[in-house]
């Protein structure tokens, strides 16, 4: 704000407003007013720079709550409450002075009119004090409950009608003197035929995510009984192909990925155990489990059944998320899955700050980090299904295991110990070799004195670890290494042309240092000069001083032994303290030289939320964290590749256990304090004493709520969730089930029902639909999808066909068919077109559940996609070119977009030759090509692509194409023959690469057993089969 | 699966050049910045699909488009040089500094550390040059060197993300994201902006629609040119089976779209494979540098060893990139975290640039195309001008109070130093900018103001420059 005029007397005014703000408390409808008007208002055109929260406070004011209104800015107060006319806010957004605010864009009248009136009321304000008193649920339609079912609207045309879906749909359209398309039963035999068939191929797509046969084609349009479409959905919902279906779309709202994220600091990320949830999802979809139940077991499994079953797989709802080293990240992750996948409510908004458009607080947030908080996350889950004990597989397969984990950890002993054993015995060779490459060395005179050196040194093969530079990998050799730097520094010293960083050290001004070291210097008469010299002290110092207690480590499989140096910043004494109380051991600097540089640790820790690990002891946790970072560094050694193995043989063993990735309850939970612009405040911070007990969202909890009384309130949240009275879960169930049969939902953000996601297209219908899924009514229970799908595609609504007479002005009313004038044409998604790719070559695997499978590399797997193995942090180019939700977050609706990559997948990629090879192979196929009459042939391909048989102009087309190929087909074929073989050879280099990589964590998670698709022309009938499938017909339902 | 119908949720705002229509952002997050032109925009949005095929110019998110007032700058080939480039070494001498070697700096903690080389003046301007940049002094006239930059937080990952975005923290689209959303691409078989390696915070689109994000290609000489981009390499069928599958899938595809009302994304997905077809052949082209004479070759990638410089071959892609009219190149090269070694380590770095830059420029002046390419050099923040306390040979620390960048072509005023920084070249003082001024400059020089360049999202207007951001109006021609 630019100064205005007369600063006294507004700061009199400022002092009179004072004096006003603890007047009369708010009524209901002044606050009910704040919220619906002005709140939005000033979140949208002021907090953008006027908010402390934000951290933007121009002008010096900010304008997150009641106080800060009533202190003003630099220029003083910005309201006059009771006096609109004479507030200055009031000045500013009229822009009638030098102040003209919001800068750029006038307020709307209204706006300003809506200020005004508020300014008149006094400018009542709920959120100054207690940012965590109750506020008046907003005027949202999504957040109003549901208590009955909204009265059916009266239509015209009530023939249309065939559900109670329908008259919600018909209304909107007679408004607007809109006609809805045609039903599948109208018009002409060959229309109706058309229709019928679009129709079925609609169903089993939405149902099962696979296409229909020729002859369930057949019998459909031969089936003329009114009942003929319920027999289909009925069948469709028994097929169980649908949880495989509708599991996959649950997976996009639950964030499903096989591994944590990007190996952190090179810690093993996968999931062994992330496919028991996809299982699980199938199954209980399969079996119509009620959605209460679905969502109560996704939070609570483990409250629900006292002793682990197949249920508790559920629970990796929370578990299956982004990692992270902060668990903060982790909570927040999980946080806004619960908010944005159940409630379609983006709960993480109000992380930092209240949120800016719903009512969730950043009390309400901090409510929940207490219920994450006191949640931990076991090492290893229990058996949840699987592992016959008693079976010899099971038994093998638990002897490998503990085999392999015993070897990784003695692995790591060992060249821990080889290592450290080595480094005493050849110190000052290493120490001048690390002298020399500590240095930049880029030129190729550096390069080749380097290699001089190393000859001179006599390093070689057995050196390995110092030559690559991995020898130490938790720390840089240099002058701050609490053992090495002083020794660094000495030598470096007549580099430097001084010894000043020596002797800060020796003096302590530089601290940090291993006491043992700086003892041994003080002891030296005689210092050297020369970095030769100072490589003999080292190698002296390791003998007189470090020898004698070399023999008596520190029992090394003791798990608590996390004498962990932090290096590179050097150790302050609270940590020296903190490390010994840790650790039990009196004489820290002798424990630190014996393993050194090698820590012997664990090689297999705890990744997170572990049991050990209590959030409330910071101190531990960072020592916890220590050792993790450490470990994670060890991962430079071939250790690592064997503590990746692991994972990899739980992945892939076929005898292995199903274990939960589950979640278990502190036995003391605890609750958080508010994080002040979302920062944790420091435990000395008195922000840090002011606790939030954890409960559900105040703003939609009866009066005289409760907080969570058992255990971390998980269950009690899930109730909360699960629960008729609760107005949001209903909806975005039924949102979304609309969403994925219609291809749009009828608010079209599925995982945002918030005050910003705008309205419904049918708001009547979706809350009819969200009590009518609530109901227990004859044959249906409470909460069951099934039921509601067929609801849902009995009706006219979503019978209608895709094609209408009146496109061109409907187009122009309603371009995004909010209204659904006509069903929507879409584009497969990814999974759906590959499984019929797969389906047309005969080919696709049928079989369910089971471990994941790669599903981008040769040799192909067969298997659905839903099997696929999901790398969040690597989603593989092929899924995200075909618009694949991305899975770090919560993303229900997917895209659909074209790019030319689509294009070249179907163009060059072997997986789709192998799949036009196939089709040839079909025994329908081959009969007609024995037949030698290619007519025949053409009408076989066509029924396996499309499903339908060609017309006679497509015959001809088709014939002539081919005669076409097959005249230039020897030309062609000597053509690509070099690039043939060579692309050939290229496979099997990688294929042979990948088998035989070393380095596990390269290597690809899962590779499927099969052959390579054979590296040969096409004939002229799969070329003619490819062009069929670069059709639309082959990707698009209508 | 979703519909193809467009919401009418704003996308686009009313602030955008050529008032594009609106369309939802979610319609259409393309995860790949794969080309894409000639398509409909009204098959991507659902909306007003008859002019799909009303006119032949390429439609759609990547057609080319008017910036707000003309401008020479048509594209962007960006150097940046990962790491923080020390300024008084570079491109800002400071004798002073070199008085004090060694010594106190008053009002700096630590001692000075003068840099040990020489600067020169070089061309008509008579700007000095340090010795490291030998051929890039030649081209002193062609630049406009900024020394008033400043950086919020020096942390490499953190600055980065904002020398990128415009923010270190969240997630914002990249300057090469907003100037193909702003000016679309030329080329509609290659991606309107590639990156040549770097992070992907380097060319995220973030709230963008998708087909914005850089396509990043690791070029490596080591690869076969057909595995930088997946299935790029029409091996089972040559070009002209291909082209008759084509063909033939557009009748079958005529006779489909007929019965179904000429949905228009049905004609989108057609034109997709025209473009797939033609990329076959336009981006291996455009990534094979051994279509380049020998010569070409040399003056690119020759060290003073006569050692290949991969930097040089990066620059020559770009080249050839901004020839084929792709909109934004960037080109990340490395070694300037000089920490220590400072003579050796800004040395091997700057050598690591010197030719191929200079060769750049040369090459594009020489095609005519340094009028409309804008290059810009420079890295996430600067370096102290004391130094570092380490043992051995010292270097310099990060320093976020001072940092510098230099651009050419493209509108830019050549042979000019903008702002000053104190006597020691550790802060700057005259003429201060920030990286919004930075953001705003390179978007004024493609013909953007840069607070009407704006997206809806989330229902607000974002702008690459926040809520601030002046142009620095000295570089500009």
């Amino acid at each position: 704000m630019k100064p205005i005029p007369f600063v006294s007397l507004i700061a009199t005014l400022a002092f009179a407003s004072f004096a006003r703000a603890d007047e009369a408390k708010p009524t209901a409808g002044q606050l009910a007013f704040f919220e619906n008007k002005i709140r939005p208002l000033l979140a949208e055109h002021c907090l953008e720079c006027h908010s402390a929260a934000k951290g933007k406070t121009k002008g010096g004011l900010s304008m997150d709550n009641g106080g800060d209104m009533r202190r003003g800015g630099e220029n003083g107060a910005i309201l006059k409450p009771g006096n609109p006319t004479d507030s200055p806010m009031i000045a500013a957004v009229e822009w009638r002075g030098d102040t003209q605010m919001p800068p750029k864009k006038h307020l709307s009248a209204e706006q300003i009119v809506a200020l005004k009136q508020w300014i008149s009321m006094g400018a009542p304000d709920p959120r100054e004090k207690n940012v965590s008193a109750v506020r008046p649920v907003l005027d949202h339609w999504s957040f109003k409950p549901i208590t009955a079912a909204p009265p059916m609207p009266a239509v015209k045309d009530r023939s249309w009608v065939k559900s109670v879906i329908d008259p919600f749909v018909l209304a909107k359209l007679e408004a607007k003197n809109m006609q809805p398309a045609a039903q599948p039963e109208t018009g002409t035999p060959d229309e109706v035929r058309r229709k019928k068939e679009a129709l079925l191929r609609r169903a089993y797509f939405d149902l099962i995510g696979l296409p229909p046969s020729p002859e369930q084609i057949r019998a459909f349009v031969a089936d003329a009984s009114p009942r003929a479409f319920e027999k289909v959905v009925d069948e469709l919902l028994r097929n169980p192909h649908y949880g495989e279906r509708w599991a996959r779309h649950w997976m996009d709202t639950a964030r499903y990925s096989d591994t944590g994220g990007v190996p952190e600091r090179g810690f093993d990320q996968r999931f062994p155990y992330a496919w028991g949830y996809r299982d699980w999802l199938i199954k209980v979809l399969n079996d119509d489990m009620p959605y209460d139940q679905f969502i109560l077991h996704q939070l609570a499994a483990d409250q629900i059944a006292s002793k682990p079953d197949m249920n508790w797989a559920a629970l990796a709802f929370i578990t299956i998320g982004q990692s992270s080293s902060n668990p903060d990240e982790i909570i927040n992750e999980r946080i806004d899955s619960v908010g944005r996948g159940l409630l379609g409510l983006t709960l993480a908004c109000a992380r930092c700050h209240d949120h800016k458009f719903d009512p969730v607080t950043q009390a309400d947030y901090y409510a929940l980090h207490g219920v994450f908080r006191s949640t931990t996350q076991p090492t290893e889950g229990p058996v949840i299904w699987g592992g016959n004990t008693a079976s010899r597989e099971y038994q093998a397969y638990e002897g490998k295991l503990r085999e392999l984990q015993d070897h990784a950890w003695a692995a790591y002993l060992h060249i821990a110990k080889r290592e450290n054993a080595r480094m005493r015995a050849k110190a000052s060779v290493y120490f001048q070799w690390a002298i020399a490459t500590s240095k930049n060395f880029e030129t190729d005179a550096d390069r080749k004195a380097l290699e001089a050196l190393k000859v001179k040194l006599g390093l070689a093969g057995d050196d390995s670890y110092w030559l690559r530079g991995e020898f130490a990998p938790n720390f840089k050799f240099n002058g701050r290494d609490p053992i090495f730097g002083p020794f660094v520094a000495l030598a470096e010293s007549s580099a430097a042309g001084n010894r000043k960083y020596f002797d800060e050290i020796m003096s302590g001004k530089r601290k940090g240092y291993n006491p043992v070291v700086l003892d041994f210097f003080k002891k030296q008469k005689t210092l050297p000069a020369s970095v030769e010299g100072t490589a003999e002290l080292f190698a002296r110092f390791w003998q007189e001083t470090v020898a004698p207690i070399a023999g008596k480590p520190v029992d090394p499989k003791r798990q608590d032994f996390v004498a962990e140096i932090k290096t590179g910043g050097g150790m302050t004494t609270k940590i020296w303290e903190l490390r010994e109380k840790v650790v039990g051991h009196r004489d820290l600097p002798l424990m630190e030289l014996a393993v050194y540089p090698y820590r012997l640790i664990a090689p297999e820790l705890p990744m997170r939320g572990n049991t050990h690990c209590k959030p409330d002891d910071s101190i531990e946790l960072k020592l916890l964290e220590e050792c993790r970072g450490h470990d994670a560094r060890g991962s430079e050694l071939e250790t690592v590749g064997r503590v990746n193995g692991i994972n990899m043989f739980k992945l892939t063993n076929p005898a292995r256990p199903m274990r939960g990735m589950v979640v278990e309850d502190l036995p003391q939970p605890l609750d958080s304090p508010i994080y002040p612009r979302g920062n944790k405040p420091l435990s000395s911070d008195p922000a840090a004493k002011r606790l939030v007990p954890r409960r559900y969202l105040e703003a939609f909890s009866p009066a005289g709520a409760k907080p969570f009384t058992h255990g971390s309130g998980r269950l009690e949240l899930a109730q909360a969730i699960a629960s008729k009275s609760n107005p949001l879960t209903a909806r975005v169930a039924v949102n979304r089930a609309w969403m994925q049969l219609f291809g749009e939902g009828l608010i079209r953000t599925p995982d945002d029902l918030g005050s910003r996601a705008g309205a419904p297209s049918h708001p009547e219908l979706l809350d009819y639909l969200a009590w009518w899924f609530m109901q227990d009514m004859p044959g249906k229970c409470a909460w069951t999808m099934k039921p509601l799908h067929k609801l849902i595609m009995l009706s006219a609504a979503y019978q209608q066909s895709a094609l209408t007479p009146h496109l061109a002005e409907y187009q122009k009313i309603d371009p995004g068919n909010f209204l659904l004038w006509r069903a929507n044409i879409r584009r497969l998604d990814f999974e759906a077109f590959r499984d019929s790719m797969l389906t047309m070559a005969g080919a696709l695997d049928t079989s369910r559940y089971g471990p994941p499978v790669n599903l981008v590399s040769e040799p192909y797997s067969h298997r659905r996609s839903i099997y696929g193995y999901i790398d969040r942090a690597n989603v593989p180019e092929l899924l995200t070119q075909f618009d694949f939700a991305n899975p770090t977050e919560p993303n229900t609706r997917r895209t659909s977009t074209i790019v030319p990559q689509q294009s070249l997948f179907l163009m060059n990629s072997p997986f789709t030759i192998g799949i036009v090879r196939r089709i040839m192979e079909r025994a329908e196929v081959k009969v007609a090509l024995a037949s030698k009459r290619d007519d025949a042939v053409i009408r076989a391909v066509y029924q396996v692509v499309f499903q339908r048989t060609p017309n006679a102009l497509e015959q001809a087309k088709a014939a002539t194409f081919l005669r076409i190929e097959t005249a230039r087909q020897s030309d062609f074929e000597k053509q690509q023959r070099t690039l043939l073989a060579k692309a050939e050879q290229r496979a099997k280099e990688l294929l042979d690469k990948e088998k035989h990589a070393s380095d596990i964590a390269a290597k690809a998670a899962v590779t499927n057993e099969g052959t390579l698709v054979e590296r040969t022309a096409l004939t002229p009938w799969e070329t003619l089969v490819q062009a069929l499938l670069f059709s639309n017909e082959a990707a698009y339902l209508n | 699966m979703s519909s193809t119908s467009s919401s009418n949720q704003r996308g686009f705002c009313s602030g955008h050049p050529d008032s594009f229509p609106s369309f939802s952002r979610r319609e259409f997050l393309a995860r790949n910045g794969i080309g894409f032109g000639g398509l409909s925009l009204a098959a991507l949005f659902g909306i007003n699909p008859f002019d799909a095929f009303a006119d032949e110019k390429p439609r759609g998110p990547l057609a080319p488009r008017k910036a707000h007032f003309p401008a020479k700058a048509k594209a962007v080939i960006q150097i940046y040089a990962s790491g923080a480039p020390s300024t008084v070494d570079t491109w800002d001498p400071k004798p002073l500094l070199n008085q004090y070697d060694g010594k106190k700096i008053p009002g700096y903690g630590g001692l000075a550390l003068g840099s040990p080389f020489k600067f020169s003046k070089q061309g008509q301007s008579g700007i000095e040059v340090s010795e490291i940049f030998p051929e890039l002094g030649k081209m002193v006239d062609h630049l406009a060197i900024i020394r008033s930059l400043t950086a919020e937080i020096p942390d490499h990952k953190i600055a980065t993300k904002a020398l990128m975005t415009g923010s270190g923290i969240l997630n914002k689209p990249s300057v090469g994201s907003w100037t193909v959303y702003g000016l679309g691409s030329e080329n509609q078989n290659l991606p309107g902006f590639v990156t040549l390696g770097g992070d992907n915070s380097n060319r995220q689109s973030a709230f963008l629609p998708g087909i914005y994000q850089g396509c990043n290609v690791n070029y490596d000489p080591r690869l076969p040119l057909t595995e930088i981009i997946n299935n790029i390499s029409n091996v089972f069928s040559p070009a002209e089976r291909q082209r008759h599958q084509l063909d033939f899938a557009r009748e079958l595809n005529e006779m489909h779209a007929a019965q179904l009302q000429r949905d228009a994304q049905l004609e989108t997905r057609i034109q997709s494979f025209e473009i797939a077809f033609n990329m076959q052949r336009e981006a291996l082209d455009a990534f094979d540098v051994t279509k380049e004479p020998q010569a070409m070759r040399d003056r690119y990638e020759l060290l003073p060893n006569r050692q290949r410089n991969p930097n040089g071959t990066k620059m020559l892609i770009a080249r050839r990139l901004v020839e084929r009219g792709v909109r934004f190149v960037q080109v990340t090269t490395g070694g300037w975290d000089t920490h220590f070694d400072l003579e050796k380590a800004v040395r091997g770095a700057a050598t690591n640039t010197d030719r191929a830059a200079a060769a750049l420029i040369t090459d594009l002046k020489e095609r005519g195309l340094l009028d409309s390419t804008l290059v810009i050099w420079g890295g996430e923040f600067g370096r102290t001008p004391t130094a570092q306390a380490t043992t051995g040979v010292p270097g310099r620390d990060h320093n976020g109070k001072s940092m510098m960048a230099w651009m050419a072509g493209g509108g830019v005023k050549g042979g000019t130093v903008v702002g000053e920084t104190d006597d020691f070249g550790g802060r700057s003082v005259e003429k201060v900018a920030d990286i919004h001024d930075l953001h705003a400059t390179i978007l004024a020089l493609l013909g953007f103001d840069h607070e009407r360049l704006t997206y809806n999202y989330n229902g607000r207007d974002f702008r690459l420059t926040d809520v601030s951001g002046k142009v620095i109006k000295d570089v500009i021609a």
